[in-house]
């Protein structure tokens, strides 16, 4: 089918790329759909075939409807390359391009002639895609299947085209912008096409072009099929979009009209006027005064043109107005964006290209300028398309001076048309219509969220590095305490008295306190002329008291402390007896060996008694005897009871006391004193004494 | 005149001797009581020691070291504002002594303010109280007054007294951690739980460093190790859950944060980390719910504003998202600087 251009011409016929291509008719022979051998189902299956074609050959449009008889068809016969192929065609020019390919796939292994542009049909369902390599494969299959004529030629440069979008897809999927589409919703889309959106001063509403039917009345464009454009507004209110309504007059004509532009101060609006020679783009201004809508007004003659004039902004001073012209006398190639700046007179200048760096050999369309003044956006044929019209934006550098487009990226652009990028007074975020899965139908209007790089909400943890202490984990004791030396000492004090004196005799003695338990010397001290003595020992315990003075025997006793309070004096007098002639002094704790005169060493500190004796006393003789108890012989135990006297003899001139101050003698038992008939008497019997003899 | 003189000198000796056997009295008074004292603390009998060093000190009200030991005796029972007393009468009647200046700080770490504990630990340590219980507090004073390099020097000299000392190994592996030494930290963790068994802080802890280490799992049994011995810690239950979150178990991780909730209500991290999970699990609207929350109880958290502004960029509110990072910049927040490039 042929696309008039003659028709009326509506906003999305002029920038749809898949409305100028030519379409191969391809007919669907009955005899080869017939299954043989099965009849059952192939009367409805070939009625939905002719009802398929009849809708086929109305147009794009309808499309859709004819798809809904051809799949039906195909339960009957999947195999028939010419049933394939055209839907095929149907998917690829309607919404879900992507399942084309199967059935193009399908109908080229089962024909691989089954239409000349097959080749072409599957490179561009490989396009849609996403699989370049393979649609560059295909393309170039098909290009090789020319055969060059001028027409041909021309086909081929498209080819050529195509392929070169294919490899600018495979660099664009490499980086996918992270972004985020929102469907606007039942309120403002349709199940038919809807784009072209455009925001109100202020946000408060959204206008849109639709090729809904608004009643039963509403015509179909011969061009596609499709229902003619019509505008729309939507109100906005806190984010929330209320039902879209068509708008009437001067906004309404039987033809096709779009809303391309709106002034920044929102007193007017630029719309699209369909027309036989093209359409041009009109201006209608707000009376507030009156509250409603000028009649629409055709651009200064300046700026438009014999050709075509589509989209249109205006810088936020409303100074340059820049617009889509197809004035190829002054564009690059195909559609330009061309500007016109006003002047201090009110005049618009003569229009020229935007730059070169914007204005590609291919056609550019749907041009927007941010609130902000500084950014452009544009759809455009050529740059680094993906396919079809794909969006651009560039930042203005210097005065009137584009930077270089950049391709909006996947997913916002795909290899179909992306066409009519808007933004609202944020100019944060971005509108414009695509076709998705999950939309309404034909093309929606999505609101663009751009979300920059990949981010990561951060989780937190916490911690206590520092571990304190409980009160009863350190010990209030880490080193015990010691115990003190408690002062037990013991004062004692008395006198040393002679026995013959009584009390009103003293001695000057020497008093040796000697510790029972240790056999360690306490204290010694000597008592005074008047016979007083005061020693402080250093427990109340048990001692020994030696007391040597000179005429005197020594004294041998114990003192028995233990008990007394430490807090209180001890009274201990002694008394001495003196050293007489004739006076007998029992040798207590000698010991000898058993039947023998040896003596043990345990003797020796009651000898060393009699020794000091002696040395104190330097005029005292005495005499040594040993006595027995009468066991035994008596002439042994006289000569036992000698022998022992000398030996104690011996010890004491052994320990320096010249022997002529001693004697010796051996009693046996002739001087008993005590009676030999107990044990305690004999005990008492066998002694050793000495007698002072003079002094 | 004469004997009148001899008379005076008589009896003036005879004070003194009376005088000196008295104090002698008391000297021997004291001691049989303090040493009751010192017995009964020997025996553990601290009510009865408290008893003897009272009575001790009725005989010697000077003796600085029957303050020390009632005062010591007093703590063991509970009583430390009487401990203190006594500590204090200690110290003022001898200012030298080593032990009273310890357990003055000791007593006072708390609640001192005015530098008082380090003064008493030092003179104690100069003095010679050479325990490692001294150095680690003198750490743990330092430590709490963010001076890490000197508590490092002390809680060291601590471990070099007490090789045991696991609460020294513990803070000095927080340290360690802080200083980038993390070889050393765990080591220093390990050994604190080591020599004691029971301590959940410290697995707590040792979980963290693993986790900055990027070992999960070893994380995550030593936070279950933790949550064994005081299943109140909820630390160790955000810790885990972080674990979980990190290991992409988000079912346990949304649990343990749940728990730390329950444990503790105005605990902010698990919070936060339910609407990193929610965020995970693409339930956008309900972690900012969770954020509004959080922020609400938390406003100058730039963090919280951070992530709350992620979220709503997640969710395609990009302006609700700049406005959230304009003001996690304010506060301070500088790794939003990147996220707000994309607002313009």
């Amino acid at each position: 089918m042929k696309h008039t251009i003659a028709s009326i011409i509506g906003m999305i016929i002029l920038f749809s790329t898949t409305s100028v291509d030519a379409q191969e008719m391809v007919d669907i022979k009955r005899r080869e759909f017939k299954i043989k051998d099965q009849k059952e189902g192939f009367k409805e299956a070939w009625k939905s075939i002719k009802d398929g074609n009849d809708y086929y050959e109305e147009g794009i449009g309808t499309f859709h409807l004819a798809l809904d008889h051809y799949l039906f068809a195909d339960q009957y016969n999947s195999s028939n390359a010419e049933l394939n192929y055209k839907i095929g065609i149907c998917y690829l020019y309607g919404d879900d391009k992507i399942k084309s390919l199967d059935y193009f796939l399908k109908a080229y292994e089962l024909k691989a002639d089954v239409s000349h542009e097959i080749l072409l049909q599957i490179g561009r369902a490989y396009h849609h895609n996403l699989e370049f390599d393979k649609a560059k494969k295909f393309y170039l299959q098909y290009k090789s299947s020319l055969e060059m004529d001028e027409e041909i030629i021309q086909l081929s440069a498209s080819v050529d085209k195509l392929i070169a979008e294919c490899a600018s897809g495979k660099e664009i999927i490499q980086s996918p912008k992270r972004v985020m589409l929102q469907n606007l919703g039942e309120n403002v889309n349709s199940p038919y096409d809807d784009y072209n959106p455009r925001f109100s001063y202020g946000d408060t509403a959204l206008f849109f072009t639709s090729r809904r039917p608004f009643d039963k009345r509403s015509k179909r464009n011969p061009v596609d099929n499709k229902y003619n454009e019509d505008i729309y507004i939507s109100s906005l209110t806190d984010g929330e979009y209320g039902p879209a309504r068509r708008m009437d007059k001067p906004f309404y004509t039987k033809g096709n009209e779009s809303i391309v532009g709106i002034a920044p101060d929102g007193e007017s609006v630029f719309m699209y006027v369909g027309a036989k020679n093209g359409g041009e783009i009109k201006r209608v201004y707000f009376r507030s005064d009156k509250g409603k809508w000028k009649r629409p007004k055709s651009l200064p003659r300046r700026v438009r043109s014999d050709f075509m004039e589509t989209t249109t902004t205006l810088s936020p001073d409303g100074s340059k107005l820049y617009f889509v012209s197809a004035n190829d006398e002054l564009s690059v190639g195909g559609k330009d964006i061309f500007v016109s700046e006003l002047n201090e007179k009110g005049k618009w200048s003569e229009p020229k290209g935007v730059g070169g760096v914007i204005n590609s050999k291919y056609d550019e369309e749907g041009v927007y300028l941010a609130n902000n003044g500084k950014t452009l956006y544009f759809a455009s044929k050529g740059h680094n398309t993906m396919g079809g019209y794909d969006i651009f934006k560039s930042d203005l550098e210097e005065r009137d001076y584009w930077g270089q487009p950049e391709n909006l990226g996947y997913p916002i652009n795909t290899p179909d048309d992306e066409v009519f990028y808007v933004t609202d007074s944020s100019d944060v975020y971005g509108y414009y219509s695509t076709i998705r899965e999950g939309g309404f139908g034909g093309k929606d209007l999505y609101k663009v969220v751009m979300l920059g790089s990949e981010k990561e909400v951060i989780a937190l943890t916490k911690n206590d590095l520092i571990a304190g202490f409980e009160y009863n984990e350190i010990d209030p004791f880490l080193t015990v305490p010691e115990l003190l030396q408690v002062d037990t000492s013991l004062l004692v004090s008395g006198l040393v008295r002679d026995t013959v004196g009584g009390s009103d005799t003293v001695v000057m003695a020497g008093l040796t306190f000697i510790d029972i338990a240790s056999g360690e010397i306490a204290k010694k001290t000597m008592s005074g002329k008047d016979g007083t003595y005061k020693v402080r020992l250093p427990e109340a315990k048990t001692y020994g008291v030696e007391i040597n003075a000179t005429g005197y025997l020594y004294f041998l006793d114990i003192l028995d402390l233990s008990g007394h309070d430490t807090d209180e004096l001890a009274e201990a007098d002694f008394y001495l007896q003196r050293i007489e002639v004739g006076t007998k002094v029992v040798l207590d704790n000698i010991y000898f060996e058993t039947g023998k005169s040896v003596l043990t060493v345990d003797s020796y500190e009651a000898l060393d008694q009699v020794v000091q004796l002696l040395e104190d006393n330097s005029s005292v003789k005495i005499e040594i005897a040993g006595h027995t108890d009468n066991t035994g012989s008596k002439s042994v135990n006289k000569r036992l009871s000698e022998a022992r006297a000398k030996a104690v003899m011996d010890y004491i001139v052994g320990r320096g006391i010249s022997n002529s101050r001693l004697e010796y003698a051996g009693y046996a038992d002739e001087q008993p004193v005590a009676p030999n008939d107990t044990p305690e008497g004999r005990e008492m019997n066998r002694r050793v004494e000495f007698e002072i003899l003079s002094k | 005149m004469g004997s009148r003189y001899f008379t005076l000198i008589f009896l003036l000796s005879l004070s003194i001797v009376l005088k000196a056997q008295l104090s002698q009295k008391n000297e021997r008074q004291f001691s049989r009581s303090y040493n009751e004292g010192v017995e009964a603390v020997q025996n553990e009998r601290y009510t009865d020691a408290v008893a003897a060093f009272t009575e001790a000190l009725k005989f010697n009200p000077a003796s600085a070291k029957a303050f020390l030991n009632r005062g010591r005796s007093r703590a063991v029972k509970g009583s430390f504002d009487e401990a203190l007393l006594d500590i204090d009468q200690a110290l003022s009647v001898d200012p030298n002594l080593a032990e009273a200046h310890f357990y003055k700080a000791y007593f006072i770490f708390d609640t001192d303010t005015s530098g008082l504990v380090e003064d008493h630990l030092k003179t104690a340590i100069d003095l010679g109280f050479e325990h490692a219980e001294a150095y680690y507090f003198l750490g743990l004073n330092y430590l709490n007054n963010e001076n890490e390099d000197k508590a490092l020097i002390n809680f060291n000299k601590a471990i070099e007294l007490k090789d045991d000392y696991a609460l020294v190994y513990h803070n000095r592996a927080g340290i360690k951690r802080n200083m980038g030494d993390y070889s050393g930290s765990l080591y220093d963790y390990k050994a604190s739980v080591n020599y004691r068994e029971h301590f959940p802080q410290a697995f707590c802890n040792m979980g963290s460093l693993k986790m900055v280490l990027g070992d999960y799992e070893g994380a995550i049994e030593d936070f279950t190790k933790s949550i064994e011995q005081d299943p109140d810690h909820y630390l160790a239950y955000n810790s885990r859950g972080y674990g979980f979150y990190q290991m992409g178990e988000l079912e346990k991780a949304a649990s343990d944060f749940k728990r730390a909730l329950e444990i503790k209500l105005d605990f902010m991290e698990p919070k936060l980390n339910t609407a990193c999970v929610l965020t995970k699990e693409g339930n956008y609207s309900e972690a900012i719910e969770i954020m509004d929350e959080v922020i609400l109880e938390n406003p100058e958290e730039g963090i919280l504003y951070s992530n709350r502004g992620l979220i709503k960029e997640m969710n395609g509110d990009l302006i609700g998202a700049c406005e959230d990072w304009s003001k996690a910049l304010e506060l301070g927040e500088e790794s939003v600087e990147e996220y707000l490039k994309e607002c313009n």
